[in-house]
């Protein structure tokens, strides 16, 4: 089970997570982060192939894909 | 937060300075994982140019300097002869490395002194606001070239080469697990490593030169502007027009490292002193 962190104390909302998951899982949410970004959000977490290419392409550290045993 | 930022940053100097979408946060992520995986952190001695480039080593939990603009590789010299079991790893911009800091980046790498260099490369300088640098391409407006660059860019990592580098290599923030093992490679590779990475900058270049501040439109532009290796090959001069070659470009694992040279060549004298 896929549990994807996202840190909206550091988010800047560049949106290069949602650009490049191959999986299309990512969407701008409503919720505005202290800083005034809209934060993404993980719209099918069961649909994401943990290739953490989020983790790898955020530059704020803000994504964690976490494995988590059902 | 991401663990690997937990393990090594400091927090307290959070949050980072640079523009949203900047990629210099993926070159730090990139470091990061080259040094946990290479254990390394006890060791590290990280050094910062001037420019948005230098910032990346203050953010980081080690031993590090920040220091005068092009001075980075003097000082890392320093810090590599005092202690030759440090591992130094630089952090430079283009303009730091190859407009003032030229000359120090030739010599440091005729030395082969065991450093890795990463240059970050946006192409202009940054942190300023958008003035053409030794690697703006020809033609590109900038606010010092409002009528398009009558310059030609350098080609950093041809200039790394022939200067006596023993490691080179260009990637960009479009690839960071490739980056990130490079990193690692050059880290233990025994002599001048130097990594020309190609960044978006969503604020300067991004706006100024390529006409867009939207990051991801930027990292797909330097994506289809390189070709890896195993790509390029068979290709034709027509299909590699224009395009940037990424991977490994070049690797010498037989020249002679400085510090060791260096301290071999005052143990002959010392011992000729004393006969």
């Amino acid at each position: 089970m896929v549990n994807i962190v996202i840190d909206e104390a550091y988010c800047k909302g560049c949106y290069l997570c949602i650009h490049y998951c191959p999986k299309k899982i990512l969407e701008k949410s409503i919720t505005i982060n202290s800083r005034g970004y809209n934060i993404p959000y993980v719209v099918t977490p069961e649909r994401c192939s943990k290739c953490k290419i989020c983790e790898l392409i955020c530059p704020e550290f803000a994504m964690t894909v976490e494995e988590n045993r059902a | 937060m991401h663990p690997i930022g937990e393990k090594y940053l400091r927090k307290e100097a959070l949050p980072f300075l640079w523009c949203p979408g900047c990629g210099i946060g993926t070159i730090l992520g990139a470091t990061l994982r080259a040094i946990d995986e290479s254990a390394i952190i006890d060791q590290v001695a990280l050094v910062g140019g001037i420019g948005c480039s230098g910032w990346i080593p203050t953010y980081i939990n080690a031993d590090v300097m920040h220091v005068l603009h092009g001075r980075a590789l003097p000082c890392a010299t320093g810090l590599k002869m005092s202690d030759p079991k440090r591992k130094v790893i630089v952090f430079t911009g283009d303009g730091d490395c190859l407009g003032i800091g030229g000359n120090h980046f030739i010599h440091a790498a005729r030395r082969n002194l065991d450093v890795t260099v990463i240059m970050v490369n946006n192409q202009i300088y940054g942190m300023t606001g958008g003035q053409m640098a030794p690697t703006t391409p020809s033609d590109a407006k900038t606010t010092t070239s409002p009528s398009g660059n009558p310059e030609f860019p350098f080609n950093a990592c041809e200039l790394a080469k022939a200067s006596g580098a023993t490691y080179v290599a260009r990637w960009t923030t479009a690839h960071p697990q490739q980056l990130s093992k490079a990193i690692t490679k050059a880290i233990s590779h025994e002599g001048f490593a130097f990594l020309d990475v190609l960044t978006q900058c969503p604020t300067q270049a991004g706006r100024i030169i390529y006409g867009t501040a939207d990051p991801a439109t930027l990292l797909d532009t330097l994506k289809s502007n390189t070709i890896t290796i195993r790509a390029a090959k068979g290709k034709s001069p027509e299909e590699l027009e224009g395009k940037l070659l990424v991977g490994t470009l070049f690797q010498d694992n037989q020249k002679p490292e400085f510090s060791k040279s260096y301290f071999k060549t005052a143990e002959i004298s010392r011992s000729s002193a004393r006969d």
